[in-house]
């Protein structure tokens, strides 16, 4: 029942945000309506004591001749008449029109229920289909249709003001896995392990971003345009990131001793992504008219300063909240906070979190864990939000990222591949056994680089190559995660569905008075701590 | 101390943010969300340690932070957050509506209907007539009217001046847990005065149009507020019988239902000519009275998600107020709020007098009426936007009386909450006290 009701509650959620520009978009031009410069000063909605149809039209000057009031609309003067049927005229039609856009969220909203039922994520995990991105496919698709131009929900305009919810969804992403990133475990990683990481990355990096851009600027894109090389770079980050083949949600990702290699590798990948993101936000910056004229490499500082600044500030204001109601109004604040000020330095919501995210969870506190129960109660609605955002900014029709698909698919694998032979043959002698020997080299994509593109996308204007590298992300994730499925044995696999039943909706905070009354129910780990199990990573 | 260093260095923060640049569409709302929510947290906790209310924290970080004094939130980042504001007026109304229990209500209706008479309607002739005695201070309004023009426009300004504020009263409820006689009077009798102004003000507006223009369409007008008043109590109910059918059926994520369905009310009913407040309102009377539904468990798990909302949405209010205009025009702005006041005060004297309510109900209960914020404001700007001839001078009236009394009334309504005996008494989550 939880993913019924965080699907519908997402859905409805999106309806709201995509029905209010639409249907405002659908009134007529009303005169006696406060103007946008107006409405600065309406705290609450305007109680509008009269219909909108029936105003007249703008007064010129107080005349004689000028309707009175809302009521006096048929008194207007017969100068006033015309305009008047016009709007009535207008009006009719743009109320049938928001009652074909709210039919069609109904419709969406139904669509998205069908989506997340649990035996549609049956049949999909009969098919083999349950890693990060497929798993949530339905809610792609969901989005995607929703902005076909003949659907016409989630055009342009909307998605422009989903911006800001989208920026918090990337803020809350990127703190949610730097929250998890326990530094500890970098002490306790056996010799050898950033080497590995280091090439296992560089290598589907390289790869992925040589050959898909020799084909980017096969396809006509400039050498000499940053934004070919800005495309590059992020297409080689986002092969570069790697998911662990269980996924379990965002929120569930803690590496401790007796989880998988995968989960404590994939864990640290993340920060390729990371760092990848602080490095194009840094270094590929839009002209604007702004008043701090830094270089570019000052901006890599900017984004690091920044990011410690807000971690330390919300690790310091969580000791403050007396009540879960606070403790959610807090966490939230920091959070869009910390989105917006990234955003508003055209820096990235993601790294910036991040950043703040491993800082609030590895200095010492108590309140680690009401941090993860807030985040952890976000997740479903935030990642499903992601998908859908995703979905409706992936232009399908453009064949040329469909042929980046595979490049980048071959590009991963190549790379992994490369970088496991690599780290094998330089440090395998350090690593314990499942370290450098059980690698492989079809391993899903992590759900940050579809992020990763996101967040590149909000910030700078739309280009071409973009366009591009959302198809190649997206389909690639989604091919690579199939080749998951083919080559992993049933043990690698995990029921989505298992996860979504434990899921635990917004609105069920209100019962966390009584959980934190049970301190013995961390509810970041997902397993309990399993005793040390032979070569399971210590030195 | 702690709570006033985080406050400065997420000012600091945003001061360095906006010196960055000033155009706001990249990730404007965001920010400004973010910022007036801690901002107006820890300046609430700063203000509670000296005995203020929290409410007038959250309205003085907003009026700090605001276009007029700090502007880190400037005009622009208001507009964007404003559908905030309007779910938070949703969510109050429908908790108000489910606060008012007819078995409890029954008892007080005789008060309720002398408070809205002489309270209320009284207050909106004092009010009409003090403007008409301080036609000379106000020439920018007054100078090109006539006698009967004056009369009509003085009566418009003075129902619009009437208007209530049951957020602020729910929020001054939540914030000192006061529960008993006053508490539910207070609360029932703002929720009426608010439908009679609404009403009334459609009215008015209405005649004055006329007595300016030369005509009046009465049918129009009677169908206008016929479908404001009675489509948004149908609609309402409708929202209740859906809440409750979730309730029942689904269960699990009632309250983030809620929470979207008020949203979507907020946002889709005003377009439909429906008033949001009424509709929720109607839906959380149903809820609450006819419902098989256990609405007691949906709004104690809404309390737990909305404070958030309710930081935001008194910091808005707060942004909106131009401190310079209120003082350059303090005395007239303040003889007017005085006259209000004490307007309420003899009505719901009378009143309670009339009908024999409960001493404490006849003491304190007045002070529920003065509060102001939304939908004065709402009302100023749409006399604002209708009457040119007068509508600018009018506007400044109405938004110097709201900023008056959003400064002042949560202060004196909080110590009068005190007073009474009943603060303290609910138990329960609360979203503005910060404890259980």
């Amino acid at each position: 029942m939880n993913a019924r009701a965080a699907a519908s509650a997402l859905l409805l959620a999106l309806a709201c945000l995509v029905v209010m520009p639409r249907v405002t978009l659908a009134q007529p031009a009303n005169p006696q309506l406060p103007t946008a410069k107006d409405e600065q000063a309406l705290p609450a909605p305007i109680t509008q004591p009269f219909p909108l149809d029936e105003q007249p039209a703008a007064r010129s000057g107080g005349s004689a001749g000028s309707a009175g009031s809302a009521g006096s609309a048929g008194s207007a003067g017969s100068a006033a008449e015309v305009p008047q049927k016009k709007t009535t005229a207008t009006t009719k039609n743009n109320t049938l029109f928001a009652i074909k856009v709210i039919a069609g969220l109904c419709v969406l909203l139904a669509l998205a229920y069908l989506g997340g039922h649990r035996k549609v994520v049956r049949f999909q995990e009969r098919l083999g289909i349950g890693g990060v991105v497929t798993a949530g496919f339905p809610f792609v698709a969901l989005g995607l249709i929703a902005s076909l131009p003949s659907v016409g929900i989630l055009n342009e305009d909307v998605l422009s003001r989903l911006r800001p919810i989208l920026h918090f969804g990337l803020g809350w992403l990127g703190f949610i896995i730097g929250a998890q990133l326990d530094i500890r475990v970098l002490d306790r990683a056996p010799k050898g392990t950033a080497y590995l990481i280091f090439v296992e990355a560089l290598g589907p990096f390289a790869i992925t971003a040589a050959g898909c851009g020799a084909l980017m600027i096969a396809f006509g894109q400039s050498i000499s345009d940053p934004a070919t090389w800005r495309d590059m770079v992020l297409l080689g980050t986002a092969a570069a990131v790697t998911a662990p083949r269980k996924f379990r949600g965002f929120a569930n990702r803690t590496w401790h001793e007796g989880r998988g290699v995968d989960v404590l590798l994939g864990q640290l990948d993340e920060m390729v992504g990371v760092i990848g993101l602080v490095f194009i936000t840094a270094y590929f910056r839009e002209d604007t008219d702004t008043t701090w004229q830094l270089p570019n490499t000052a901006w890599v500082f900017v984004s690091l300063g920044l990011g410690v600044a807000i971690g330390v500030l919300i690790f310091a204001m969580i000791r403050v909240p007396q009540s879960n109601a606070e403790f959610l109004a807090i966490v939230l604040g920091g959070i869009a906070f910390a989105s917006g000020l990234a955003g508003h330095l055209r820096l990235s919501p993601i790294a910036i979190c991040f950043i703040a995210g491993v800082l609030v969870t590895n200095f010492p506190n108590e309140q680690r864990d009401s941090v993860f129960r807030i985040l952890h109660h976000l997740e479903r609605p935030v990642h499903l939000l992601f998908l859908m955002i995703a979905g409706a900014v992936w232009n399908v029709t453009d064949w040329r990222g469909w042929v980046l698909v595979p490049l980048f698919v071959a590009g991963r694998v190549l790379g992994k591949w490369a970088g496991v032979i690599t780290a094998k043959t330089a440090v395998g002698t350090y690593l314990p056994a499942n370290f450098a020997d059980q690698r492989n080299w079809v391993t899903p994509l992590s759900g940050l680089s579809i992020a990763l593109v996101i967040s590149v996308q909000s910030l700078y204007q739309d280009t071409p190559g973009l366009a591009w590298i959302v198809t190649a992300v997206i389909g690639g994730s989604i091919v690579t995660e199939f080749l998951v499925s083919r080559t992993a044995g049933p043990e690698d696999m995990v029921g989505p569905m298992d996860d979504l039943e434990r899921a635990s909706p917004l609105d069920e905070l209100a019962d966390l008075d009584e959980e934190r009354e049970a301190p013995d129910t961390p509810i970041h780990r997902d397993e309990p701590p399993a005793p040390n199990k032979p070569g399971a990573g210590h030195e | 101390m702690i709570n006033l260093l985080l406050l400065i260095a997420v000012g600091g923060m945003m001061h360095a943010a906006r010196s960055f640049t000033t155009d706001t569409s990249m990730a404007g709302t965001e920010l400004a969300f973010g910022f007036l929510l801690l901002a107006s947290y820890f300046l609430a906790k700063i203000f509670n340690r000296f005995g203020l209310p929290k409410l007038t924290g959250y309205i003085a970080a907003g009026v700090i932070a605001g276009p007029y004094v700090l502007d880190f939130v400037t005009h622009e980042m208001g507009v964007s957050l404003k559908v905030v504001s309007t779910t938070a007026t949703a969510i109050l109304a429908l908790e108000a509506g489910s606060e008012l229990e007819i078995k409890k209500i029954k008892p007080i209706m005789r008060t309720l209907r002398g408070i809205t008479i002489f309270a209320v309607i009284g207050s909106m002739i004092a009010i009409a007539f003090a403007l008409f005695l301080m036609r000379p201070m106000f020439p920018a309004i007054f100078d090109k009217l006539d006698f009967t023009q004056s009369i009509a426009v003085c009566f418009a300004i003075g129902v619009a001046l009437s208007a209530q504020s049951p957020a602020v009263v729910m929020a001054m409820l939540a914030e000192t847990r006061a529960e008993g006689p006053l508490s539910r009077t207070m609360l029932a009798s703002v929720v009426v005065a608010d439908l009679t102004v609404i009403t009334l003000f459609s009215v008015v507006l209405a005649i004055t149009g006329a007595v300016i223009g030369g005509q009046i369409d009465v049918a129009g007008t009677a169908l206008a507020v016929g479908w404001e008043l009675l489509g948004s109590m149908v609609f309402g109910v409708g929202i209740g019988m859906l809440i409750g059918r979730y309730l029942m059926s689904v269960k699990k994520g009632a309250s983030m239902f809620a929470l979207l369905v008020c949203v979507i009310v907020a946002e889709i009913g005003a377009r439909m000519h429906l008033d949001p407040l009424i509709v929720m309102l109607a839906a959380g009377i149903w809820l609450r009275n006819f419902s098989k539904a256990d609405a007691s468990e949906l709004m104690h798990n809404f309390q737990a998600a909305q404070l958030p909302v309710f930081l935001v949405f008194f910091a808005l209010a707060g942004s909106k107020l131009d401190i310079q205009t209120l003082f350059a025009s303090l005395l007239p702005v303040g003889i007017i709020a005085i006259v209000r006041a004490a307007s309420f005060y003899m009505g719901a004297k009378i009143a309670c007098k009339a009908s024999g309510a409960e001493e404490v109900v006849a003491k304190y209960a007045w002070f529920g009426l003065v509060p102001q914020a939304g939908l004065a404001l709402a009302l100023a700007l749409v006399l604002k936007n209708t009457f040119p001839e007068f509508g600018d001078g009018a506007a400044v009236i109405l938004f110097g009386v709201v900023g008056f009394n959003e400064c002042i009334a949560p202060i004196i309504l909080r110590i009068m909450l005190i007073r009474s005996g009943e603060a303290g008494k609910k138990q329960g989550v609360d979203f503005a006290a910060g404890g259980h």
